[in-house]
């Protein structure tokens, strides 16, 4: 069977060579046996037309061909019908995929312009470019705590628009490529992770305490600092203001190190517990404060962890031993426990 | 560790340190446009890291000397004229030095080519990557050509892929002394100590050579 299908006269699916093509000149809605010579034998062939659809269809001729000419077009016809939905609902899918990640790098990149513009100001100062380091210099130290932060923040941003590609790459574009396991300090990655957030946690008063460690994990860096900014930025959004961020470690087992990230943070009610590693999940309380964002952030630290042949485990205060209220919204002790494999 | 302790005896087999290794590892960038990693990888002690706009013969002296390859994806490659520019680069070098470390780096990937020419390179970076990651592959590759575990496991793998039959270390050590005359490496005297063909010879023959002809400078 072989077949071209057009919509208004545009091709949208063929299974054959255009150029060597007997399927050209035909009366529509008509079939006519003729002797194929490119196969040598008698087929029949013809053009169905129905709507703005036409199939152009050529099969083997037998007993009672014209019939099965027929049907066969027909389920073509309705075939390629459900194939333009499918169609759209695929470009939808990454339409979804790509407006994401556009909407994630402008809000990142507006805050690196916001803070670059702290540093130099492109239309306050008409003098050329030759004075444009002294103007930097001086923006520089006529207020050296805000511009140190505003270079704080460029970086965080930049490692948030860096974590987001490395996402798109890895998630979306059926990317199969192999880890780069190597063996890394634990205590070094996710130093240089918290390094960016500084500002942030200095913003809301959050004391982050982190213990020493000298083990090393067998990992891949991209994947796994992608887990540490998205769980270290949640850290900034959802703790406590005034309260500890405590890191520490502890080996499970001779082949595997247990990192623990204990927070006094939103509440994660307990029916949350199932759906908050979900794609598109975001917390009761997190939307209620609209600091959630577009609920990718856990799907994609448990993804990545596990990238890595690591498990990440969520523990939640069911005693409610430490429920505290700050400025309106309740806060929980709850535990983010990292596993991942020792070198 | 008896025979190890044997081996650190022999004054002709050299036994490195990071830093040793840092200071004879020859690192070529080869980028049309500056790229600032190379100078950080430079300030951490790599003091031979450099940089090119292209590569213009193969067989040229710089080109045969480095050990670890950077190359970028676009924009490189032209000299050459290779139509998909830093990918037929980086399959070229590979093909002419498979045992020199090749990665390739780029902003953007062509996925179908890239994937075909990702199998025959060393290791493949994003150009966003942080500085450390480029430290850490530079840091594993270097190890590969010069840290003597290393060299030993490289001439394991080849010798098992080829015949089946798995090398003992310390036969591995032994035949890294014979293999030599006169300072340079016979390459008859590879294929018979470690009885292969003389494909997989020659990559054994370089690997020995870049491992024992690289005196520690000062």
């Amino acid at each position: 069977m072989r077949f071209i299908i057009k919509e208004n006269g545009k091709i949208l699916v063929k299974n054959i060579d255009l150029n060597d093509c007997c399927l050209d000149n035909l009366i529509p809605n008509q079939t006519e046996k003729y002797f194929c010579n490119k196969k040598k034998e008698f087929r029949r062939r013809g053009v169905f037309k129905k709507g703005d659809i036409e199939v152009l269809l050529c099969i083997n001729e037998a007993v009672d061909s014209t019939r099965i000419w027929k049907s066969k077009a027909i389920l073509l016809h309705d075939f390629i019908e459900t194939f333009k939905d499918l169609k759209i609902e695929l470009s939808k899918d990454f339409i979804t995929i790509t407006d994401r990640l556009t909407h994630n790098l402008k809000k990142y990149n507006a805050h690196c312009i916001q803070a670059s513009e702290n540093i130099l100001d492109p239309y306050s100062n008409s003098s050329g470019t030759k004075s444009q380091i002294d103007t930097i210099k001086s923006n520089l130290t006529l207020n050296v705590s805000k511009s140190s932060s505003s270079l704080l923040k460029i970086i965080k941003n930049n490692k948030l628009i860096q974590a987001e590609l490395s996402v798109y790459d890895r998630l979306y574009k059926f990317n199969n490529e192999k880890l780069e396991k190597l063996s890394h300090s634990i205590h070094r990655l996710i130093k240089a992770t918290l390094s960016a957030f500084w500002d942030s946690f200095i913003e809301n008063n959050v004391v982050v305490e982190i213990e020493n460690c000298y083990d090393e994990v067998n990992v891949d860096y991209e994947t796994i600092t992608v887990a540490l900014v998205h769980l270290i930025d949640n850290c900034t959004k959802y703790t406590c203001p005034h309260s500890t961020l405590n890191i520490t470690f502890s080996k499970l087992n001779s082949k595997q190190l247990i990192i623990t990230f204990k927070m006094l943070s939103l509440r994660i009610y307990e029916y949350e517990l199932d759906e908050i590693f979900n794609e598109g999940f975001s917390g009761e309380l997190s939307c209620y404060l609209g600091l959630n964002g577009s609920g990718t952030g856990m799907y994609i630290i448990k993804n990545f962890i596990e990238l890595n042949g690591g498990i990440l485990n969520l523990k939640i205060d069911t005693n409610h031993s430490k429920n505290m209220k700050y400025n309106g919204s309740e806060y929980e002790e709850n535990i983010f426990e990292i596993i991942l494999p020792l070198t | 560790m008896n025979i190890l302790n044997w081996f650190y005896k022999k004054p002709n087999i050299p036994q490195r340190s990071l830093d040793d290794i840092k200071r004879v590892t020859k690192i070529l960038f080869i980028d049309d446009i500056k790229f600032e990693v190379v100078e950080k990888i430079s300030t951490n002690g790599w003091r031979q890291c450099s940089r090119v706009k292209d590569i213009e013969d193969l067989d040229h002296a710089d080109v045969e000397k480095t050990h670890i390859f950077f190359v970028d994806i676009q924009g490189v490659g032209k000299k050459l004229n290779f139509p998909d520019e830093g990918l037929g680069l980086a399959r070229a070098l590979k093909e002419k030095y498979p045992s020199k470390a090749v990665i390739l780096y780029s902003s953007e990937g062509k996925r179908d080519i890239f994937d075909n020419t990702l199998s025959i390179v060393d290791a493949r970076i994003r150009k966003n990557a942080d500085t450390y990651e480029f430290l850490k592959l530079t840091e594993k590759f270097a190890n590969q050509a010069f840290s003597l575990e290393e060299c030993i496991q490289r001439i394991q793998k080849l010798v098992k892929d080829e015949t089946g039959e798995f090398l003992e270390l310390s036969l591995i050590k032994t035949n890294l002394l014979k293999v030599q005359n006169k300072g340079e490496i016979d390459s008859d005297k590879v294929l018979k100590a470690f009885k292969v063909t003389a494909q997989s010879g020659s990559i054994i023959g370089t690997i020995i050579k870049t491992f024992l002809t690289h005196s520690v400078s000062p």
